[in-house]
């Protein structure tokens, strides 16, 4: 038996993200691979269950450094869905605003790796360069480049200056520009596409059978967008998604790329039609909700569908699901890792746009393992208090 | 070829980055910095302390003792939104370089004073 099991992660020089995965390799080919996650965990969801609802918003903001104004807009939304409460028009558009700036940010992220991955540190430089002409924008808008509280329950916090506006579109004009340059270089540069084309393939069968989601489903050539259900504001700003057909790395940026594009688009949209008036509906400070009723409620963030499940236990939530994009993302791992050689799992990896802050809100035993590490409550708790 | 061309195009271009601790930062308006409190507008109403997400705020209303421990403070301005008083008693102020070698420091405490302040 010519096989190995080669242990790639939590801490690897090529892989940022704290994931485990066993790959089974016969030479350089990797045969099977088995991924572990758990390195990452917080226990956010049980923390939820002692914290009122207005102070789990500040809660879910923080799942996630990337995308967390998506959190607070699926947790919002959940607990105006148990209020039956309807929002103002205006803070539904800030809502789309906002997010749609963090979208083109996380994706200018995802392909600023992409290309370090590929060893091409001048394009990531040169992406993450451009990329603050959004973290820029952000800071405009609402004061802050991450966690920026604009949602509250009803409405949002904080009013976007109409001064601003021409700024705002001056920068969306010059990230638009750049975003098309950058749809040149992937798809013209030699060594990208020579790198990357038919590397972590996913076909439109099997993308159907596992179901990945956000742009990694949509690369494949199936068209799955929330944002196409027309929630907030996306119908009247006529939102289409973008799908792609090749399936491969190559693919995947691409389609992030014109997603991004998409995203200029909605923007520079929304602040032409974007109404005047109120901005938040009053909700009590101690919100009561009648207790046993549940809701589902999903958006869809930069890496796909998020979905938060609520159940009410009066002023505090009974129980809080979170199901993040790369949670399901992570099922085609072994369809795309299988076949390709050790150099590709890097970028394959990286062009699945993984956020494990987000994942790892379980912990998975793994009894296959010869070796077991136990770790006692004291050495947790000594850890936290360090 | 993309690339290359790209690169040569900037290649007299200044710089893209801030020297930071020489040169600082312009501070946006709305920017959630340091949470500031002024004695002068408090009516030690408690609604600060009991609506922080964190509990970084204690309040003793005898002493007219206001505290908060920055090293538990998220910066989410809840205190900030749920204040009554007008002008707001607590908000906060665009202080960011927050850095201390001692826990101790982070726990800061106000008192307001007979005259005021």
């Amino acid at each position: 038996m010519n096989e190995f099991y080669i242990p790639f992660g939590p801490q690897h020089p090529a892989l940022i993200e704290p994931v485990h995965i066993k790959l089974k390799v016969d030479g350089e080919k990797i045969v099977d691979s088995e991924l572990v996650l758990g390195y990452n965990h917080k226990g956010i969801e049980k923390s939820f269950e002692n914290r009122w609802w207005a102070k789990g918003m500040y809660l879910s903001e923080r799942v996630c450094g990337i995308c967390g104004h998506y959190h607070t807009s699926c947790f919002a939304q959940g607990v105006e869905n148990l209020l039956d409460l309807e929002i103002p028009e205006r803070a539904k558009y800030i809502r789309v605003i906002i997010g749609e700036i963090e979208r083109i940010h996380s994706h200018m992220l995802a392909l600023g790796i992409v290309a370090y991955e590929l060893g091409l540190d001048t394009l990531f430089h040169y992406i993450f360069r451009d990329r603050e002409l959004a973290m820029e924008t952000q800071e405009l808008l609402t004061g802050n480049r991450v966690h920026f509280v604009m949602n509250v329950i009803g409405g949002v916090r904080k009013d976007i200056e109409t001064k601003y506006f021409n700024l705002v579109e001056k920068n969306m004009e010059r990230l638009d520009n750049r975003l098309h340059e950058y749809l040149k270089i992937f798809k013209t540069d030699t060594a990208i596409r020579k790198r990357i084309t038919h590397i972590g393939y996913l076909s439109r069968r099997k993308a159907k059978e596992l179901t990945p989601v956000g742009p990694n489903i949509r690369a494949s050539g199936i068209k799955y967008d929330v944002r196409e259900s027309g929630y907030l504001v996306y119908d009247n700003l006529g939102f289409k998604a973008v799908t792609g057909e090749g399936g491969d790395v190559l693919e995947r940026c691409v389609v992030r790329i014109k997603e991004c594009l998409e995203s200029v688009r909605l923007i520079e949209d929304a602040l032409v039609k974007i109404p005047k008036g109120e901005i938040s509906k009053s909700v009590p400070l101690l919100l009561k909700i009648p207790e046993g009723r549940e809701t589902v409620s999903r958006v869809e963030a930069p890496r796909g569908e998020l979905i938060y499940y609520l159940k009410s236990a009066g002023d505090k939530p009974y129980r809080v699901k979170i199901r993040t994009p790369t949670y399901q993302t992570f099922t085609i791992i072994n369809e795309i890792l299988r076949g390709y050689e050790i150099p590709d799992v890097p970028v394959i990896i990286a062009s699945l746009d993984p956020c494990l802050s987000c994942t790892d809100r379980l912990t998975i035993v793994d009894l296959n393992t010869e070796r077991e590490r136990v770790v006692s409550g004291d050495d947790i708790r000594r850890r936290e208090t360090l | 070829m993309g690339i290359l061309s790209e690169a040569i195009k900037r290649i007299l271009e200044r710089p893209a980055t801030r020297k930071y601790p020489k040169e600082k930062p312009k501070i946006p308006e709305g920017f959630r910095g340091r949470i500031e409190w002024n004695p002068e507008t408090c009516i030690f109403c408690m609604l600060c302390a009991i609506n922080c997400p964190t509990n970084a705020i204690t309040i003793n209303k005898e002493k007219k003792e206001w505290s908060i421990d920055i090293g538990k403070c998220i910066f989410c301005g809840r205190c900030h939104d749920v204040c009554p008083t007008k002008p707001k008693s607590v908000s906060n102020s665009k202080k960011y370089e927050l850095a201390e070698y001692e826990k101790e420091k982070f726990r800061l405490k106000f008192r307001k004073s007979e005259r005021g302040g």
